[in-house]
């Protein structure tokens, strides 16, 4: 019997402390499970903070309408100086080139010079460019021209070339849009056309194609009035003018 | 997405893109162009005995009325001569800018007057369509209105509002027992109006079904005290009422689904406004929202899938969006801003959402995009406006304005005004306190011509 007490004592304490380590054990584990959890809870919360954005406005005060007729900040006089540019340039071309020979050379010169020369160059462009508003500009293409002369990859198209063209076809929808009409049941269905332009020097219109049609007559009709309406356009650089006439211009309606 | 588009063009201006050395560039969206349209009598019209004259002369008017809602797209002119030639002279319209001309020749045959219309499409030199309808005189209203829309539809290849009626609540009539208003219907323009319920009691949130031909709404009865607010179907054909819903608390705020099979509407029974869902045939209960919060006033859009409702979950009353066929299922805040906001409605393509909001002291319409972007105001100085419904073609808004005349007075009517603010003006006028407009879809022509006018 006491052998047998005894060894029901060992066996059951045995239990016992395997039971009270396991319980200790699952004790440890699930508080260090649930402190992941927080931390992980934690870092998502963070991260959800970090990428939602709230923002708290008022409700708007002014109506569809008002906001309608409030004219948003004109970039006409920004695009007026860019007009004026090409055609200031074209005024007195020869002029133009030789001044870039010079800035070119001197560029080259201050180049392989030391540093001094460099700063000197510097201080004299600075002088020039307080002389007058209009000289302002030119020496302004004049320092663009200068680095792009030498990263040009065919001799003929520049990249001034292609300024002149991008800042001749960016005025190009606003020229258009007034003309660009369609009556409702055309308006929201989706169509898209688009006009290739030939245009002369003084900014006629020579012909026009259709470089991609809607799939809709009436539609491209309607595209074709508007370019037809809006001829003349301004007048074209000479630099872009072959460009102009050999139609690389493509008006997209409405895009 | 256009807007969106155009709003770009608009600040970055310019968009190109090369193209094997040719640079295309975007001109934009094109500007709306306004068509000019004549509705015109042809040489009979003189042989017409006096009183067909002047029936002749109100089809004109309510066709010129009509087209004049479209005032964005349409120049309803009157020009000289008053009758038109024939045959057409095109070249002579197309010199005066004219877009269509509408002819209308009218005959008496025995008891009916036979009506022959002709769209001439000017610019094309084409009749664009004819149609040759039968008018009896109790159903010179409606005929009209279904020649418009027909002559719309042949130009613009869309459905017109001119078919289309709206259901109000007013207290005409009642100005002895102060909370008594009863269901009404009209025709777009607030001609036709029709007395729909006689209860006694306050009618609210009426809700008319996508075929029009039923209207559920509520009723707090005027009899019993109980504070029990019970919801109410009413059959369109037959004019007559029956009760749907009558849980303990609210039943109410009740809008059609798509299919018309089944219902929206808010119950208060568990204790908490819920939205719930409700079969029409066997009148059993689905759960849509389960919140603490009060859930109120869904709207469904035209697919069914997402339905809009204002709820109190974020501490004040808020736009959400959820998907009305499941329990909390895809819960959406839309509004974050506004002291309070009520009753947003979806526009019938189921992308913007109307609704009113308080503030400066006064409700005004503003809209949003079911996605909880573009919140744009509507209106403006122009009284309290409140219950924003949009119409079939999604280019109005009818709603309800309160003006207060003194202390104790003040009137409501229901005015329409189109999607981006411009107020056409009031459709009710010395009807008492018009309230809860609601528009409905367009009618099924052939059920909608079966019903006689009941006013001339």
């Amino acid at each position: 019997m006491n052998i047998n007490t005894s060894h029901n004592r060992i066996k059951y304490s045995v239990y016992s402390i395997s039971a009270h380590f396991g319980v200790i054990l699952f004790i440890i584990v699930f508080t260090k499970l649930t402190f992941l959890d927080r931390k992980d809870k934690i870092v998502n919360l963070k991260m959800i903070r970090s990428s939602v954005r709230v923002d708290i406005v008022e409700m708007p005060k002014y109506t569809l309408k008002e906001l309608k007729r409030m004219k948003p900040p004109s970039v006409r006089k920004e695009k007026k100086i860019v007009r004026k540019t090409p055609k200031s340039l074209n005024n007195n071309p020869i002029k133009f080139k030789k001044q870039v020979k010079k800035k070119t050379r001197n560029d080259f010169l201050s180049m392989l010079s030391s540093m001094g020369q460099l700063k000197k160059t510097k201080i004299k462009n600075k002088k020039n460019t307080l002389d007058s508003h209009r000289g302002n500009i030119k020496k302004l293409l004049l320092a663009g021209n200068k680095i792009s002369e030498g990263r040009a990859l065919y001799g003929k198209e520049s990249d001034m070339d292609n300024s002149i063209f991008s800042s001749y076809i960016s005025i190009l929808p606003d020229h258009v849009r007034p003309n660009w009409k369609l009556p409702s049941y055309l308006a929201d269905k989706d169509f898209k056309c688009r006009v290739q332009v030939f245009l002369k020097e003084n900014g006629e219109l020579q012909h026009l194609e259709i470089f991609e049609s809607s799939g809709n007559l009436e539609y491209d009709k309607r595209a074709i009035e508007a370019v037809k309406k809006s001829s003349p356009f301004d007048q074209i650089p000479k630099e872009i003018s072959d460009r102009a006439y050999k139609g690389d211009i493509i008006l997209g309606f409405p895009l | 997405m256009k807007k969106i588009i155009y709003i770009l063009l608009m600040f970055i201006n310019v968009l190109y893109a090369n193209e094997s050395g040719k640079t295309v560039i975007a001109v934009g969206e094109a500007s709306l162009e306004k068509m000019n349209i004549s509705f015109k009598f042809s040489p009979g019209y003189q042989k017409l005995i006096k009183s067909d004259q002047e029936f002749a002369n109100i089809i004109i008017k309510i066709l010129n009325n009509n087209f004049s809602f479209y005032k964005k797209q349409f120049n309803v002119l009157k020009t000289y001569p008053d009758l038109l030639d024939n045959p057409v002279d095109y070249q002579t319209w197309q010199t005066k800018n004219f877009s269509y001309i509408v002819s209308l020749d009218l005959k008496r045959i025995d008891s009916t007057l036979s009506l022959k219309v002709n769209v001439f499409d000017i610019e094309n030199e084409k009749i664009l369509f004819s149609m040759n309808p039968f008018i009896t005189t109790d159903q010179l209203r409606r005929v009209s209105h279904n020649i418009a829309n027909k002559i719309y539809y042949s130009i613009t290849g869309k459905e017109s509002i001119f078919e289309t009626r709206i259901v109000f609540v007013s207290d005409h009539n009642e100005k002895q027992k102060k909370h008594i208003k009863e269901l009404y219907i009209m025709d777009f323009d607030g001609n036709n109006v029709e007395r729909l319920t006689n209860h006694q009691g306050l009618v609210i949130s009426p809700a008319i079904s996508n075929n029009q031909d039923k209207i559920v709404y509520s009723l707090i009865s005027g009899k019993n005290k109980s504070r029990r607010v019970n919801l109410f179907l009413l059959d369109l054909l037959t004019k007559k009422s029956s009760l749907l819903s009558t849980l303990k608390g609210l039943n109410t705020g009740a809008v059609f689904m798509p299919d018309d099979k089944e219902i929206l509407l808010t119950l208060s029974h568990t204790g908490n406004a819920e939205i719930f869902k409700m079969n029409l045939s066997t009148k059993g209960l689905t759960r849509v929202t389960r919140h603490f919060a009060p859930d109120v006033d869904p709207s469904v859009n035209y697919k069914g899938d997402l339905m809009t409702f204002l709820s109190g979950r974020a501490g004040k009353a808020e736009i959400y969006t959820a998907d009305p066929n499941s329990i909390e299922r895809n819960v959406k805040r839309i509004s974050f801003v506004g002291k309070f906001n009520a009753t947003p409605r979806f526009s019938p393509d189921g992308r913007e959402i109307a609704f009113s909001s308080w503030l400066d002291n006064r409700f005004d319409i503003f809209k949003i995009n079911y996605d909880g972007t573009g919140l744009s105001r509507l209106t403006k100085d122009f009284g309290s406006n409140e219950d924003p419904t949009f119409s079939n073609d999604g280019n109005f808004i009818a709603f309800s304005s309160q003006r207060v005349i003194s202390k104790y007075k003040a009137v409501q009517d229901i005015y329409i005004m189109d999607v981006d603010g411009d107020i056409l003006g009031k459709i009710t006028n010395n009807f008492g306190n018009c309230i809860t407009p609601r528009w409905s879809k367009l009618s099924k022509t052939g059920e909608y011509a079966k019903n006689k006018d009941t006013s001339q």
